[in-house]
């Protein structure tokens, strides 16, 4: 909404003290929280990370992720992997069942692996569709999966939300049921769906899977969560500070300073690619490397995404992985720094020396004309738009002409602009917990088999064996190191830079504690929250 | 009359009430620095009429209001006396004139369609007036609004009043709005132009029931301009001009001997059986034109305009059907006046859109010339069309209001473009309107002015027959009595034939030949203008003729009272 | 003279009641508008730019890439996009007939159900923004008619700057201030009268502002017909004249425009369900739009449609409620 608005709205905030009472410390039993979340998906259970958010209320994982990237028993107690790192064996509980009754097993988890890659989970597929051949149930509590290829980012990949467990009984039920109302093994249950307003769910009193990184073993604390869907960040904010809601998503960076002094704010920064600029290497000015590459000296990203977001969200310099994943090369992020004479000699060097009467650059009576189509509104909000222009500004001194085109969200996607022709820049995030996320992103864009997730169509033998040459290795330094370099690559070609992290955020209010972010996605976690007064 | 009011609705005043008394009354309206109503004094006095003669602007309807203080924002009144029974009204406050108001004085407007709101039953205004001066109960209200109804006069008051005005008829609604005003016996009954628009019957029983009223103790004031209305009902009469009274003295005096010139003038305009032949307004002179070649109509010949068997259907809710004119036939010779007489309803208008051949008659037909008229088609019809033009009576609603008067009249005029403006300038000349005029729009201008630029159009084509349709009803007595006179002129002059067509009998009697009178569609009686009036045959006519009010003239050797 | 009988003729007869004959026709009409309406979703929606089942896979995913045949094949077989246009419409319109509206594609529920959901809370704020205009229209209105030319102006010029004031800023400043700056409000929750003040002001304030100014020049002109002066000479206050007797005159404006402002706040609800988090058809319709979820947004258009045609019948009823010379033509 108008920043003048929500301006006024701190200004008469700040005026008072706020309706909460003053809170101690004496733990009670039970209550329901009220969280405010922002943008409501269309079914519970699904591949885009707005869906993951919710089932991961009512599903579990195999796994899960700590902060730091170790991967620690859920419903798999244990696991090894053979020889040739094509046959993962997984050890189940035995002691739980879905929320309908079915018991888990080994069978149950093939199952839903058969469903999310017959197109049950479109993400799912997006990262295992190269590598799953097929699983089976040993017994019932052994699950044997087989590869196809090496792939040693499985652990990690899985204990995302959108590889939780449904039980088979209910995904027989149909699309439609489990749209609304998946049935899991986790700490809740969905109760109720009332669109467009809130989803209510309930505790799992049987509830004893929870993951070894959890607080606490056993059932939630709280009776349920009414997780409110309230899209205008003044509303949401403003419910928080009212006491109508017990936490809220995503802090709206103009009250970042005041929430950290009033409320218990986590910021979790997404792991997977940042928000960044992915350059189009095989059609039009970004061919050729010097262009790229003075397109990443001719703004001062930094500055600009420090001024736009107030620190509410950091600078991501790396174009490929973001800070906050296992595997991160944090040296690529100061690559390009500022330096507009630098990106001037490169644009020489490459031919566009010319300039035209409004100031850009021009080659052989050609402009040099980029075009950056972008999501205004769902994959950009409204600070990113701010960021991309600022960087148009700023890019004009050096003689780029930058177009900027917002595209609403069925157009986009709807497929549009997603040809090689049709743009110069990709603007876009992907979340994932490691650096695996490279091999989505960079593996070949080939007629036969396309990848449409290869932003920057860039088809580089050498980078793709070295992705594949980490994702394949077991050794930890090894992978480590591969993957290192895999980023150094991509970034002294440029062929993306990074712009800024794709955070999530909460603010609590002093009523909770104990609300947590789960590591691999971001999750708010409610199981271990409880009251206090 | 049998009409009489009911004695159980009216009481007679007791002595307290001793009616109005106005010293030197004068009001000035915001913006303007003369007064409108400038040193006006009068007295009312209970079982009286004073009537309030005065053309538009005079101020008489201004005085009547300043009466009940509501002369309207801002406007400044002082008197040296205002005093309703004995009490002061200057400075009174909104609250205590509200008392007064439908209390102590009645006031009755003109045009009960207007006058009651539109929107509600006739019998809910009426019990508004007992309501708010706290009369009563519901059901008591209910009652005595029947009473008042039948008091004046409403056949099954009980039906009537739950309709709205628009389902009565015209002496049905005024009846009501009367009663509405006479609710509470007032003492004092102020009347404003109570029967215009209003046919003559119907407004013979109005001028009954204030009659009535009257001689039960209520003082009444009269507001009118039309002088036979004013002799009838009037003991003293006060004539007002540009905010001034300027005569006044009892009804007898001011009418058979009048001392100023204007109140002469003003009897002398009022058209009637004794001033047929003569001007009403000879004071005026008229610019007496030389007809030019071909301008004069030839007198001989057959009748141009002939009518046969006219009749005339239109379908009516359901599937019934109405039948506005059956069977009417008339005759109109080359320089003669033939009226149409005839109450609302009685199909006279249908009679000239037919006679315009601007409807098709369901039977008989319109000759003209002898030629077919009606009968003809339409292209034969269009290049005749010059032939018979027509004046209404609100030449408002005829005229395009963005167009200026030359271009109106240029309009009519057949003729290449540059003679056009010639003829403009003629046709002007023979209205007696200034040149000047022809710049201005018709809403700058008089009623009397527009009506004669409709004339003016109306003449442009050289028509042998012009339909005039309540073509002066709307008009002040003086401008209608001149306009009269100039139609008069351009007859004598141009030969033109006239059809008539008016509710107002005097005016018919002044200006016909010959005269047509018709009732329900049908034509009652017919013949010479004199014969039918003085000594009509059929009963109707003589209702008719009766229920005129006639005015007492200084004359009396002339005709009948 | 007999006096009576002579000319009773009352004008105008009263009408038997022609209200059926009306209501019919206007219900045949309605079909066809629900048919237009359809037929415009369905070829807009479908004749977008963009390909549909890309745009359905793109969206279970979150992702915004060019897809693959092989990847849209059951997509596009499921749905039928592969069929001929004429033949989509053919079942669209076969499926409406037969009272189906259609499966939303995004969210697997029957039509019926999602807007049978949503609807009735739309509706609630509709119904009473449009009473909340209707009071302060008629209330201002009373107050600043024709009293002194700067109360007129004072008036007037209220009118049209509520008028002018947009739905997402007037919103966002009621809710700053009265719930989250005074409290008098919850800002999300509560219970179901206090929801729906602030919403209600949000729509009501600009369409009162709009409607008192047709209002206002009805009212104006009813104020000098000589039926206002009988009344006040009978001994009326100011303030009963305006009450009793002209109101009704004035009414008509308004009603014409609440025909049209019913079905115009109906779509435009949809900024003040974002704002103070209200569930409704208008956020449904919006993320249906933009998912292209043919199902959805053609049953809600129907829908709409079909409100708009029973609110314009109503809205006709009224006319003759109010001016009863209306029904007598």
């Amino acid at each position: 909404m108008t920043a003048a608005a929500v301006s006024l709205g701190i200004a008469l905030l700040a005026g008072c003290s706020g309706p909460q009472a003053a809170v101690g410390d004496e733990r009670v039993e039970g209550g329901t929280i009220v969280y405010g979340h922002l943008q409501e998906p269309p079914c519970i259970f699904g591949g885009w990370v707005q869906q993951a958010y919710l089932s991961r209320q009512v599903l579990d994982s195999l796994v899960s992720l700590e902060d730091d990237g170790t991967v620690v028993p859920w419903l798999a107690t244990d696991w090894t992997v053979s020889e040739d790192q094509r046959t993962w064996t997984f050890t189940l509980r035995d002691d739980v069942s879905f929320t309908d009754g079915t018991p888990l097993d080994a069978q149950a988890v093939s199952d839903n692996f058969e469903y999310w890659l017959d197109g049950g989970n479109g993400t799912v597929q997006a990262y295992l569709a190269d590598y799953y051949e097929s699983s089976r149930a040993v017994d019932a509590t052994t699950l044997e999966v087989t590869l196809s290829a090496p792939y040693s980012p499985l652990l990690s990949v899985l204990s995302q939300g959108y590889f939780g467990i449904q039980s088979p009984t209910a995904l027989a039920r149909g699309n439609e049921a489990n749209c609304e109302q998946p049935v899991g093994t986790g700490p809740f249950t969905v109760a109720a769906w009332k669109r467009g307003e809130s989803v209510t769910f309930e505790r799992n009193d049987d509830y004893n899977s929870a993951p070894a990184n959890a607080r606490h073993d056993g059932p939630a604390y709280v009776e349920g969560i009414e997780w409110r869907f309230l899209p205008d960040s003044t509303t949401r904010y403003g419910s928080l500070v009212s006491g109508e809601t017990d936490v809220i998503y995503d802090v709206p960076s103009i009250e970042w300073a005041t929430a950290s002094e009033q409320f218990e704010v986590q910021r979790y920064i997404t792991p997977g690619r940042p928000v960044a600029l992915s350059f189009n290497t095989v059609e039009g000015p970004f061919v050729d490397e010097r262009v790229r590459q003075a397109f990443a000296f001719a703004s001062d990203r930094r500055a600009i995404v420090e001024t736009v977001f107030r620190g509410a969200v950091p600078f991501e310099g790396n174009g490929s992985v973001s800070q906050g994943t296992s595997n991160y090369n944090a040296e690529v992020a100061a690559a390009y720094p500022y330096d507009p004479n630098r990106a001037a000699e490169l644009l020489d060097a490459a031919g566009w020396s010319e300039t035209d009467a409004s100031g850009y650059r021009t080659k052989d009576g050609e402009t040099l004309e980029i075009v950056i189509p972008y999501g205004a509104g769902s994959i950009l909000t409204q600070e990113g738009s701010a960021v991309l222009q600022a960087i148009q500004q700023q890019v004009k001194d050096v003689g780029f002409k930058v177009t900027l085109i917002p595209v609403t969200q069925s157009e986009l996607f709807g497929g549009a602009y997603s040809q090689p022709d049709e743009r110069d820049i990709y603007v876009g995030y992907w979340t994932s917990p490691t650096a695996a996320i490279l091999h989505i992103n960079y593996r070949h864009h080939l007629p036969e088999s396309p990848n449409g997730a290869n932003s920057t169509f860039y088809n580089d033998d050498e980078l793709l064996a070295l992705i594949e040459g980490a994702n394949g290795t077991t050794e930890p330094s090894e992978q480590e190191r591969l993957y290192a370099e895999a980023q150094q690559l991509i970034s002294d070609r440029a062929v993306a830079v990074g712009l800024y992290t794709q955070t999530t955020s909460l603010a609590v209010g002093p009523q909770l504690r104990d609300v947590w972010l789960e590591a691999s996605q971001g999750e708010p976690v409610f199981h271990d929250a409880y009251f206090v007064q | 009359m049998s009409l009489t009011l009911d004695p159980a609705t009216t009481r007679i005043p007791d002595a307290s009430a001793t009616g109005y008394l106005v010293e030197d009354l004068s009001v000035t309206f915001p913006g303007s620095t003369a007064p409108t109503v400038q040193g006006v004094s009068l007295a009312l006095a209970p079982g009286r009429c004073l009537a309030l003669v005065g053309e538009s602007g005079s101020g008489k309807s201004v005085t009547a209001r300043t009466l009940v203080g509501l002369t309207g924002a801002g406007a400044s009144v002082r008197a040296r006396r205002l005093e309703l029974d004995g009490r002061d009204l200057s400075g009174l406050r909104d609250r205590q004139w509200r008392g007064i108001r439908g209390q102590r004085v009645g006031f009755v407007l003109q045009d009960a369609l207007v006058s009651l709101d539109p929107l509600r039953p006739v019998g809910r205004e009426i019990e508004e007036a007992l309501r708010l001066h706290g009369w009563g109960d519901r059901a008591a209200r209910r009652r005595k609004v029947i009473d008042l109804l039948s008091a004046v006069g409403v056949p099954e008051p009980e039906l009537r009043a739950k309709q709205r005005p628009d389902e009565l008829s015209g002496g049905l609604r005024q009846r009501a709005l009367i009663a509405s005003a006479l609710a509470l016996s007032p003492g004092v009954i102020i009347a404003d132009e109570p029967t215009t628009a209003l046919d003559v019957t119907v407004q013979a029983q109005v001028l009954d029931l204030l009659e009535a009223a009257k001689r039960r103790g209520a003082a009444l004031l009269l507001i009118s301009h039309d002088l036979a209305v004013v002799s009838r009902l009037a003991d003293d009469i006060a004539v007002m001009r540009d905010g001034r009274i300027v005569e006044q003295g009892t009804a007898r005096e001011v009418l058979s001997a009048p001392s100023h010139e204007y109140t002469r003038a003003l009897i002398d305009a009022v058209p009637s059986a004794h001033t047929r032949g003569s001007r009403l307004a000879p004071h005026v002179p008229i610019v007496v034109h030389e007809p030019g070649p071909g301008e004069r109509r030839d007198p001989r010949g057959g009748p141009v305009l002939a009518a046969e068997g006219l009749v005339k259907r239109f379908p009516g809710p359901g599937r019934t059907s109405r039948t506005a004119v059956d069977g009417v036939s008339f005759s109109l010779a080359p320089g003669e006046t033939l009226g149409i007489v005839g109450e609302s309803g009685s199909g006279k208008s249908t009679v000239a859109r037919m006679a315009l051949a601007l409807t098709e008659p369901d039977a008989g037909r319109v000759l003209l010339h002898g030629q077919p008229w009606t009968e003809a088609s339409r292209g034969i019809r269009r290049p005749l069309r010059r032939e018979i033009t027509a004046v209404y009576q609100d030449p408002l609603s005829s005229f395009d209001p963005r167009w200026t008067v030359e271009r109106i009249i240029a309009d009519s005029v057949a003729a290449p473009t540059r003679e056009r403006s010639a003829r403009v300038d003629e046709l002007l000349d023979w209205v007696g309107l200034p040149r000047g005029v022809r710049e201005r729009h018709p809403l700058t201008l008089s009623g009397g002015q527009r009506q004669r630029v409709a004339i003016a159009r109306a003449l442009a084509p050289r028509p042998s027959v012009m339909v005039l349709d309540e073509a002066v009803s709307a008009l002040d007595v003086s401008i209608q009595a001149q306009v009269l006179d100039l139609l008069g002129a351009l007859q004598q002059q141009l030969g033109v034939s006239y059809l008539f067509i008016s509710h107002d009998l005097g005016v018919v009697h002044h200006v016909s030949d010959r005269v047509l009178v018709m009732k329900d569609g049908r034509v009652v009686e017919h013949g010479d203008a004199d014969t039918v009036f003085t000594a009509p045959q059929q009963p109707y006519t003589q209702q008719l003729v009766a229920s005129l009010p006639r005015l007492e003239r200084s004359a009396p050797s002339k005709g009948t009272a | 003279m007999t006096g009576s009988a002579v000319d009773e003729q009352p004008l105008k007869r009263r009408v038997g009641n022609g209200v059926l004959p009306r209501v019919l026709g206007r219900l045949a009409s309605a079909v066809l508008v629900l048919f237009a309406a359809a037929s415009a979703t369905f070829f807009a929606q479908a004749l977008l730019p963009g390909d549909r089942a890309t745009l359905l896979l793109n969206q279970r995913t979150g992702q915004t890439e060019a897809r693959s045949d092989e990847e849209l094949a059951p997509i596009r077989a499921e749905y039928g996009f592969d069929d001929p246009i004429l033949v989509q419409y053919a079942d669209y319109l076969g499926g409406l007939l037969s009272g189906r509206l259609g499966v939303s594609y995004q969210m697997h529920q029957p039509v019926e159900a999602l807007i049978a959901e949503q609807i009735p809370a739309t509706l609630l704020l509709t119904v009473t923004a449009l009473a909340v205009a209707w009071v302060l229209t008629l209330v201002w209105t009373i107050a600043t008619t024709r009293r002194s030319s700067r109360i007129d102006a004072i008036g007037s010029g209220v009118e049209t700057v509520a008028a002018g004031l947009p739905p997402y800023w007037l919103g966002v400043i009621l809710l700053v201030v009265f719930a989250l700056g005074l409290g008098w409000f919850p800002v999300i929750g509560g219970s179901e009268a206090a929801r729906l003040v602030l919403p209600a002001l949000t729509l009501g304030i600009p369409l009162a502002g709009f409607m008192g100014q047709a209002t206002r020049a009805a009212f104006e002109r009813a104020l000098e017909q000589p039926f206002v002066t009988s009344a006040r000479m009978r001994g009326m206050s100011d303030l009963g004249v305006r009450v009793r007797h002209v109101l009704r005159h004035a009414a008509l404006p308004g009603i014409t425009l609440s025909g049209w402002a019913l079905g115009s706040l109906i779509s435009g609800a949809v900024i003040v369900e974002t704002i103070f988090a209200r569930p409704g058809i208008g956020r449904v319709l919006v993320s249906a739009v933009n998912s292209r979820d043919l199902p959805v947004v053609g049953g809600i258009v129907i829908v709409v449609a079909l409100v708009y045609v029973v609110v314009n019948l109503l809205v006709d009823l009224a006319y003759s409620g109010v001016d009863p010379r209306l029904a007598t033509e």
